[in-house]
């Protein structure tokens, strides 16, 4: 190194042959940084048991609900932006603890005390503060037009996933107080979605979201196992009404939003689809896994062995907002498509789109492993509660699939 | 006080970047300036990418400190590493470079002996 400045060679040369090094390097080093981020995907997923990263993580996820203190704060840090989160990181968490006590029988009776905690704050929450304590502030805006009048508005994403809490819990052990609950929630989620000529109950006022209503028939599903009720032919006549009605014509992903009367609001949306095409699996395999495939055509990419999710397909062109979280440009990152790509993708047991997921995780997602809990710090809790039930998910689905069999 | 008559002194000249100890040194102060950033506890402000901010800090220092704790991972991540490769590609370019031009000039030499 002793010649850098002067010596045989001209400042050209030397120029022209630092910029042609630059990129030599670029083009050893890029493809080499795969091998470098590659986490042991035994170390995430696990077909039995607990892998170890979903424990850490779930460790964080009770600490939070052990101490007070702490789940306060989290909980005001995220109402801030969006009270939306803090109902949606309860969900996420309480289905993830139902697989979590499928998954490690010994650990069943903690999972069972925390789950019964959030979802008796949660209820209460919704109870003092109406729907409204659970949605980001223009759903008073307007008036939801299938609420009767006199009615306190309900909505189908708060009706939904607070079922889905009461009927996995149910599904780990049944309790009897929550009987009648969900019966509640599930005749609701039924009425509205009767009211609307593509059986589609709204989020928002004149607002219905595919992520909800997959929702709504996954928790009709749970409810029929557990209660002995038929909701197969509502679920069935969906199905078919949205492959009908609620499918993009260029790409055949299920739209994200629509009107009451099945009017497009937004095309295809990753923080939507691959949610979707989970809750589908449990009641039409074929359809679900038609729509993974799909929407891994579409918005599921892979640069030099790191794999992420798109929010919008290029067809569809949308913009950015609460639901799609920063995209980063030129490529098209979305954390929330790619956060929820792992629930889809852990769904269908799809390996490879799984590890190239992890290895975009392991270099972007920031991991602080500390006193025995796992965060990531370009996530937040309901981003990393989605994680967690993208690693423990699979025994609440297969034990409601082997019960609801004739 | 500086004064403003002393000559520059010809040792602190500044590296040229394109150089293999030019690409060297700013790999390493990426490297150490990612390194100093991670000490400093900035990857917990990386959640501004989520939308949410960092515990006890102004919404916007959190998301100026995330958004150059990024950029610093990047630098260490991506670009010291080439730096450094693309450093010691050059070593040896310019050595099979210079050796070609002394022996250029030393056959043009002796070539030049030989019609005088």
């Amino acid at each position: 190194m002793g010649e850098d400045r002067a010596g045989p060679v001209s400042d050209r040369t030397r120029i022209l042959a630092s910029i042609a090094a630059i990129a030599l390097a670029a083009a050893a080093w890029l493809p080499a940084l795969r091998l470098i981020f590659d986490p042991d995907p035994a170390e995430f997923f696990t077909e039995r048991g607990v892998a170890p990263k979903a424990r850490l993580l779930a460790e964080r996820h009770l600490r939070l609900w052990r101490d007070p203190d702490l789940r306060r704060h989290e909980i005001e840090r995220m109402r801030v932006r969006n009270a939306e989160w803090d109902f949606m990181g309860r969900s996420f968490f309480v289905w993830s603890l139902a697989n979590l006590a499928l998954r490690e029988p010994s650990q069943a009776a903690e999972c069972l005390d925390v789950m019964d905690a959030i979802i008796g704050e949660t209820i209460r929450i919704e109870d003092e503060g109406g729907v409204h304590a659970f949605l980001m502030p223009y759903g008073r805006t307007a008036r939801f037009v299938q609420s009767e009048p006199g009615e306190p508005p309900r909505s189908h994403f708060v009706d939904g996933e607070i079922a889905l809490m009461l009927g996995m819990r149910r599904v780990v052990a049944d309790r009897e107080e929550y009987r009648e609950p969900l019966r509640i929630r599930i005749d609701r989620i039924v009425t509205r979605m009767r009211k609307s000529p593509v059986l589609s109950g709204e989020s928002y006022p004149n607002e219905c979201w595919t992520f909800c209503n997959t929702l709504g028939l996954a928790a009709l599903r749970v409810a029929d196992v557990l209660d002995g009720t038929d909701h197969q032919g509502l679920i069935h006549d969906w199905i078919a009404t949205a492959k009908e009605r609620l499918v993009e014509p260029a790409t055949g992903l299920l739209i994200s939003a629509y009107t009451v009367s099945g009017q497009s609001i937004y095309g295809p949306e990753g923080s939507t689809i691959w949610m979707a095409a989970h809750c589908l699996a449990l009641v039409d395999e074929a359809f679900a896994a038609d729509q993974y495939a799909r929407a891994k055509r579409e918005i599921g990419r892979n640069v030099l062995g790191f794999a992420y999710a798109r929010e919008w397909p290029p067809s569809c062109p949308g913009g950015i907002d609460v639901d799609s979280g920063i995209v980063i440009p030129v490529l098209g990152i979305s954390a929330s498509s790619s956060g929820l790509a792992f629930v889809a993708a852990a769904t269908f047991d799809d390996r490879p789109f799984l590890e190239g997921l992890l290895a975009s995780l392991s270099l972007g997602g920031f991991p602080i492993e500390r006193d025995g809990t796992l965060a990531y710090a370009s996530s937040n809790q309901v981003g990393d509660a989605v994680l967690l039930y993208a690693m423990t998910l699979g025994p609440i689905w297969q034990r409601v699939k082997e019960r609801g069999r004739p | 006080m500086s004064d403003p008559h002393a000559r520059p002194d010809p040792r602190r000249k500044r590296l040229p970047f394109f150089s293999p100890r030019g690409l060297v040194v700013r790999a390493l102060i990426l490297g150490a300036a990612f390194g100093i950033a991670h000490l400093a506890g900035l990857r917990g402000h990386a959640t501004f990418l989520s939308g949410a901010t960092a515990a006890g800090i102004h919404p916007i220092l959190s998301a100026v400190l995330g958004c150059a704790y990024l950029a610093l991972y990047v630098g260490a991540v991506l670009v010291a590493p080439v730096f450094l490769i693309a450093g010691g590609i050059l070593v040896v370019v310019l050595r099979l470079l210079g050796r070609q031009a002394q022996s250029v000039r030393g056959r043009q030499e002796s070539l030049s002996g030989q019609e005088r």
